[in-house]
């Protein structure tokens, strides 16, 4: 089966490297390393009773959505765009980035992450505004790992519809 | 000017980290150095290879534009953390008619030049942090029903919000108990020693003069000036729930003293029922014992009432014993599940059936197996009981004009049980008598007609409930019955 490429998008430190290393070793840390450049994961997931190979572009937030102008994002098979529940610029972005994504791949699916729920839910206006802009939202923590293998495994059936409909 | 593919290594030589070479369809031919971690030979660039994964359309483009470079930048391509950057070049060599990917490396240490700028990153990302808690912390003064604080270094009041003030603070927020507990002892030097402190247990008189139960937080927070540091607590009144939180723990000592009980009565009843059972066994034992004595006696010619009677008696107290012996089974069947293993169902079976060889025999019967071999969670003990009592079944209710021809089918459902079917070609009952079936004493047949004291299917399905099974019937009156068990899978 044919691996599938996964962008991480989003601002800087909002938690796209450690959403990586919960995927890829199911651990987390505290200290924050800043990613510079992109950086390659290969994950093998267990998915609909198969091995989905899928290889993570954790990418660095401070490129802004100048991402787009890169090789970084082409061949992308979908994207998740995290922000940070608890700084609520980080999610003006993210919504800015779906936009983004959307326009330069337009039918590949692009999923927004709420993360570091575990610190703060995002109260209802927030949610409200977000989802009016887009309904594939997914509240996560890397910390907790809550809803992150779900988000990820929706991306993958997304792309694979759009595989099929091809 | 690019390297050819067998050139690889002296590509490596000439100060490339890593080179490798694709055809025309981008199937790797050679790899070399750096690169040979993340394209092995026979890989396709755009389908299962890391770097140029799903971008047909730009090595397209490289085809038909010879001498075009991608250049993708800053690429870490190392294991988890070991940053070291490389920059990876594709271009395509019309000559060679190949991909040529090569990589130089942007810094080939573990990247301690961009320390400065994690460090620097960091120090922003904390700023924000340190101002969305301050956020926080407003709207909790704002929003919460609960009391907000913040003292300065000296123990001074700077800002409280509303809610409770009046009530905990009252007028003269210096004389109140609450501000003494906060400003002095031992909470005030946990703040000052850098502590955080979470819900932790405090009491403090209303302006009522009421004892109230609080909940305090509170932390120490450093501005990045350094200099004017403050104390934030929060309070949370927290009486009521405390008092509803007693009345739940109580609620639930009732419930579970209650269940105890039951289960307690519930012990009592089938020691009970083993006790009158084993009382009842011993003077059935004796009439039978003594109606044959007296058979003995009567030797020779008797009258044909008398030995009609004593047959009778014989029969009747025999059928007793059964009875008996049955509804101490069915008592003490859930009481006897051990811990459950893995069992295979049909090895199992095949074990009963060898007992019942003879009965088999008689009725000109067979069994097929058919389905899967999968094993099933189950208690032995229970399980055998319950093959037994479905192949009597089957023995006794089979239709005497073909012979028996039992069906054991095993199947995974993939819900985490195995469906076992035991199906035969017996004389069937009526679908509407499905429920029915499993009632003690339900016989759907008349007792003249087969021998039994209608327990053998409640004795299955006690033992099924006892392993946290089911178990159903359904049935085509004469053409045969199904028995089906769905028993825990075992976990993989
Ligand atoms: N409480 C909490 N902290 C998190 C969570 N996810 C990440 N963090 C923390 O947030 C900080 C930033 O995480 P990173 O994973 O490095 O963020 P990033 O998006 O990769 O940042 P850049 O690479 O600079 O763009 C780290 O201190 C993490 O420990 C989460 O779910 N909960
Ligand atoms: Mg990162």
């Amino acid at each position: 089966m044919r691996a599938k490429k996964i962008v991480l998008l989003g601002a800087q430190a909002v938690g796209k490297t450690s959403i990586a290393r919960r995927l890829k070793f199911n651990s987390f840390e505290h200290d924050y390393k800043s990613t510079i450049g992109v950086q390659l994961h290969e994950l093998k997931l267990d998915f609909e009773g198969q091995k989905q190979a899928v290889v993570l572009w954790d990418t660095d937030g401070n490129f802004g959505d100048k991402v787009f102008e890169s090789v970084y994002v082409k061949g992308a098979s979908g994207a998740l765009v995290v922000a940070d529940s608890s700084r609520p610029h980080t999610i003006a972005h993210m919504l800015h980035m779906i936009d983004c994504f959307e326009q330069a791949m337009p039918g590949r699916p692009c999923f927004g992450v709420l993360n570091k729920t575990d610190r703060k839910m995002p109260d209802a206006e927030t949610l409200d505004e977000v989802h009016q802009h887009t309904n594939q939202i997914h509240l996560c923590s890397a910390l907790t790992g809550q809803g992150l293998l779900q988000a990820t495994q929706r991306l993958i059936e997304a792309s694979n519809k759009r595989d099929v409909t091809w | 000017m690019l390297a050819k593919p067998a050139q690889g290594e002296s590509a490596i030589r000439l100060g490339m980290i890593g080179v490798a070479f694709a055809n025309s369809q981008g199937i790797v031919t050679e790899t070399a150095g750096k690169l040979s971690n993340w394209l092995k030979v026979g890989d396709c660039l755009s389908e299962s290879s890391t770097v140029l994964l799903g971008m047909d359309e730009a090595m397209d483009e490289l085809r038909e534009n010879p001498g075009q470079r991608l250049t993708l930048p800053n690429i870490c391509l190392d294991k988890y953390n070991q940053q070291n950057f490389h920059t990876i070049h594709v271009q395509w060599d019309s000559d060679n008619k190949q991909f040529v990917i090569s990589t130089t490396t942007l810094e080939a240490t573990n990247g301690s030049e961009f320390d400065d700028l994690r460090e620097f990153r960091a120090q922003q990302y904390l700023q924000e942090r340190l101002e969305e808690e301050r956020q926080h912390f407003r709207t909790l003064y704002e929003r919460s029903p609960h009391l907000a604080l913040c003292y300065d270094t000296k123990g001074q009041l700077i800002a409280a919000s509303n809610d409770l003030r009046l009530e905990f603070l009252g007028e003269a927020p210096e004389t109140s108990t609450l501000h003494k507990q906060l400003t002095e002892g031992p909470i005030w030097s946990a703040m000052w020693a850098g502590e955080k402190l979470n819900a932790h247990p405090l009491k403090a008189t209303d302006c009522k003069g009421d004892i109230r139960e609080l909940e305090l937080s509170g932390y120490l927070v450093t501005p990045p000036d350094k200099l004017s540091k403050e104390v934030y607590y929060s309070l949370a009144d927290v009486t009521e729930r405390n008092l509803y939180r007693l009345h739940m723990q109580e609620r639930s000592a009732e419930l579970e003293a209650a269940t105890k009980q039951l289960r307690d009565s519930n012990k009592r009843l089938s020691r009970f029922a083993s006790v009158a059972a084993h009382d009842l066994l011993s003077p059935l034992r004796r009439i039978a014992t003594f109606t044959q004595i007296l058979g003995e006696e009567f030797e020779g010619p008797q009258s044909e009432s008398l030995s009609f009677a004593l047959r009778a008696i014989q029969h009747s107290a025999e059928r007793g014993q059964v009875l008996v012996d049955d509804v101490m089974h069915l008592t003490q069947t859930a009481s006897r599940v051990g811990k459950l293993e893995a069992i295979n169902p049909t090895e199992l079976l095949k074990l009963v059936a060898k007992d019942s060889d003879l009965l088999l025999e008689h009725s000109k019967g067979c069994i097929n197996y058919a389905g899967t071999k999968h094993y099933v969670m189950g208690d032995a003990k229970l399980l055998r009981s319950v093959y037994r009592n479905l192949l009597s079944n089957a023995i006794k209710f089979r239709d005497p004009e073909r012979p028996l021809k039992v069906t054991h089918t095993v199947s995974d459902t993939g819900t985490g049980h195995v469906r076992i079917e035991f199906k035969d070609n017996g004389i069937g009952f009526n679908p509407e008598g499905a429920e029915q079936v499993f009632e003690p004493f339900t016989r759907l047949v008349g007792e003249d007609q087969v021998p039994g004291t209608g327990l053998g299917l409640s004795i299955v399905q006690e033992a099924m409930k006892a392993m946290g099974s089911q178990v159903s019937a359904s049935s085509i009156p004469g053409v045969g019955t199904t028995i089906a068990l769905m028993v825990k899978a075992i976990e993989k």
